[in-house]
């Protein structure tokens, strides 16, 4: 399907315009039978960007310059272009039209298409879909032509020349015969050159042939071609990947509070469950896509430590998610329909349900995890790994628990290491036997110790093959008169002329 | 007591009491020693059996976190789970981050550490909670810093109901000025003492030692211990007397002994 939006750039300025309640720039109200135009600035004169379709009744085009629309025109309200915020919300509008399906593709700056093999019937056949997503465009001010075609090519080139078209299967050279070369998606050069030849539709290309066209404009003429007569397929890159599963719920009613979209939840887990472990596989991402009824979409994702497809835990996870939204999850008029969708699935062996039940410790430890890193955010559940260096701060290093990294080599390291280390030394005033005693006291937020015992140093040299090169550090364990274990440090010497050594505290012992 | 109430009545009490107790048997852990890792009083904890650690300082976190993390390593040995820490993000930048660059602490692998960060007190209770439900969880140590108005009896309650379902041991390390009401098994105060002599050098810390009080002991005893840790065996013992010097026995230097050893 491909939803042609011939009018986004006016069409958004007066929705955003009629949403905020504010007028056009000569302070008349909305109002959709004033000719509107935008302009941009270019090198030598002020030149119409776009126009709605009351100034194009008038005869005004895109391109004219503004003084001689103005002139054909009295009375038009001129505004500046934003192609930044036009493509801003055209995105945003390509994402909520993953409502019909995940597949969704932005092409240039206001045609949508959206891939619906097998999502159709879930609005009723290609006719209903096609019909809703126009109505609901049009609800939103916005102009849309739409046509739902075997090919991309073959359904961009009948929504530029119709409002509304559906070809039937395997129609697609019928239907486009009769239709301009321009709609092929080509170079304005190779269009305008194809004209002159007087090869004006595409139906009088099926017949030429192909090698001295290739010949002639290049090898994208004919693959445009094939690809518009769905001969060889498109590639299309879709405005988010596309998930390995997906399950979708459509309601009659919207939906705003949390108990019923967890009602909804509910089912649509059970359904992914079925889907994913027919195929043997569980995911390690789930996405809740919720599609409120004015173009807007609320995403809530989940991740799983190992690949997860039970119901009841992938419920959980977004149970404790939504408790954390239940604040700020805007539902404006209601959730209208919501999807769920599973990615990065990996194989995962089908399960014998309840036997040994008291064996799943493993399986109870991920889905813990899971559900920590969810509510806490995966970088506040950590675990330790070690890492092979001298420098303190990075011999030990805290990976999320949710990548189930390795830890590949447990450091043989005899020295003493403190059981905390602060993230950053703090500097403290240490007196110390010139020059490279160990400390007899020392002062640290604002109280004074008395060292009883001290060894050291123990000398820590920087990394300097990794650039930022410090002076050595010399670490000395000490204990206070209180009995508190501190690991402190010296960095660089006393008589250095560069600097006068600095010391830091480093780490408390037990 | 009035006289006329019988023996029945009493053992009606008795039984009404009975069921009051928690239903587990709760095992008597008095001493603070933690010897080695097969010792059966780590099996044979009462599930759910919530200990609270505090220090007298906020200076004593590292000691407190020491021997919780001790305790730990034991109970996670006995059951073969996990190890989750819960803490505050807050804290964290002044408390320092738990550091194990030698991949184990007090005997657990690092690896089967989890830390857990919270950002306020309402998310760490939660986080509790839910890591004390789970049976892969052996131990779950919940760290704070600072008094907490949410961290009361109802708190510890609730952890230890949560914890008595799944069998994991639930340890609270509170800061050493709360005195909040709490539902706990047992009550520890650590705080640091002068370490051992080293055998090597005399002007260095040796082996480490506290000052072990329980405060409170369900079942058990309270008092003073002074404890040290062997780097060598793993463990926690109890710190041996001052080394007094005794003059040698009297040798017996009678004729007779003389004569018989001629």
């Amino acid at each position: 399907m491909c939803l042609a939006l011939p009018r986004w750039p006016t069409d958004r300025l007066m929705r955003a315009r009629a949403l905020r309640d504010e007028t056009l720039c000569d302070g008349a109200l909305i109002d959709g039978a004033r000719p509107v135009v935008l302009y941009e600035r270019t090198a030598r004169a002020l030149r119409l960007y776009a126009v709605n379709r009351p100034a194009a009744r008038l005869g005004l085009a895109r391109g004219q310059a503004l003084s001689d629309a103005r002139a054909m025109v009295p009375g038009l309200v001129a505004e500046k272009a934003e192609p930044e915020a036009d493509r801003k919300a055209f995105l945003k509008l390509c994402a909520w039209h993953m409502r019909y399906s995940p597949l969704v593709t932005p092409y240039g700056a206001n045609d949508i298409f959206i891939d619906i093999t097998g999502a159709s019937h879930l609005f009723g056949g290609e006719d209903d879909m096609l019909d809703e997503a126009r109505a609901r465009l049009r609800g939103l001010g916005v102009e849309a032509c739409g046509a739902i075609a075997g090919s991309a090519g073959a359904a961009f080139a009948l929504a530029h020349t119709h409002r509304r078209f559906i070809v039937p299967e395997g129609d697609e050279r019928r239907a486009l015969a009769g239709l301009p070369v321009s709609m092929l998606r080509l170079e304005a050069g190779a269009t305008e050159n194809l004209m002159r030849l007087g090869l004006k539709t595409i139906g009088q290309l099926y017949d030429m042939p192909r090698a001295p066209l290739t010949a002639r404009f290049g090898a994208r003429l004919n693959r445009r071609l094939d690809q518009a007569l769905a001969i060889v397929s498109e590639p299309l890159t879709p405005l988010h990947p596309a998930p390995d599963y997906s399950a979708i719920r459509k309601l009659v009613e919207p939906i705003a509070t949390q108990e019923s979209i967890l009602v909804c939840l509910d089912a649509l887990a059970n359904d992914i469950e079925t889907v994913l472990s027919k195929g043997g596989k569980g995911g390690r991402r789930f996405d809740l896509a919720l599609y409120r009824v004015d173009n807007e979409v609320t995403r809530i994702s989940v991740g799983a430590s190992a690949p997860a497809r039970d119901a009841s835990h992938i419920k959980r996870l977004f149970r404790d998610r939504l408790d954390d939204h239940r604040n700020d999850l805007d539902a404006g008029f209601g959730f209208e329909l919501v999807r769920l969708s599973a990615h990065q699935c990996q194989p995962l062996a089908a399960m014998q349900v309840d036997a040994l039940a008291a064996n799943d410790t493993k399986d109870d430890a991920a889905a813990l995890i899971d559900r920590l890193s969810n509510r806490l955010g995966p970088r506040n559940v950590v675990r330790m790994r070690v890492v092979d260096t001298h420098a303190p701060e990075r011999a030990v290093s805290y990976a999320p628990a949710l990548s189930r990294a390795k830890n590949p080599l447990p450091a043989p390291l005899a020295a003493a290491r403190p059981l905390r280390l602060l993230k950053d030394p703090e500097a403290i005033d240490v007196m110390a036997e010139v020059p490279d005693g160990p400390p007899l006291g020392f002062k640290w937020r604002r109280a004074s110790y008395r060292v009883v015992k001290a060894s050291g140093p123990e000398r820590i040299e920087s990394e300097w093959w990794r650039g930022k090169a410090g002076p050595p550090r010399d670490y000395y364990r000490v204990e206070t008169a209180q009995g508190w274990r501190f690991w402190i440090f010296r960095a660089g010497f006393y008589g250095d002329a560069d600097a006068a050594p600095e010391w830091r505290l480093h780490g408390f012992f037990a | 007591m009035s006289p006329r109430i019988g023996a029945a009545a009493i053992e009606r009490l008795k039984e009404r009491l009975a069921r009051l107790e928690p239903r587990t048997k709760l095992k008597r852990v008095s001493s603070p020693v933690i010897g080695g890792r097969d010792e059966p009083v780590w099996r044979d904890l009462a599930p759910g059996a919530l200990h609270e650690i505090a220090g007298s300082d906020w200076r004593d976190g590292a000691a407190a976190s020491f021997y919780a993390l001790a305790m730990a390593s034991r109970l996670a040995h006995a059951r073969r789970g996990d190890l989750v820490i819960v803490s505050l993000k807050s804290d964290a930048r002044d408390a320092g981050l738990l550091y194990a660059p030698k991949g184990a602490l007090c005997g657990v692998d690092a690896m089967r550490i989890a830390l857990c960060f919270a950002g306020d007190v309402e998310t760490l209770l939660w986080a509790a909670e839910d890591a004390a439900r789970s049976p892969s969880v052996a131990a779950l140590i919940i760290e704070t810093c600072k008094p907490h108005r949410l961290l009361n009896l109802t708190a510890t309650r609730r952890l230890q109901l949560a914890a008595e379902a799944s069998g994991a041991t639930p340890i609270l390390l509170r800061s050493a000025h709360d005195s909040a009401a709490s539902s706990a098994f047992r009550r520890l105060r650590v705080t640091p003492a002068p370490s051992a002599a080293d055998s090597y050098d005399a002007a260095a810390p040796g082996r480490l030692r506290w000052r072990v009080a329980i405060e409170r002991c369900r079942l058990g005893n309270c008092g003073e211990w002074i404890v040290e840790w062997d780097d060598e065996t793993g463990e926690l013992k109890e710190a041996p007397a001052l080394y007094v010097p005794r003059p040698a026995a009297l040798a017996d230097r009678s004729a007779d002994a003389r004569a018989r050893i001629a």
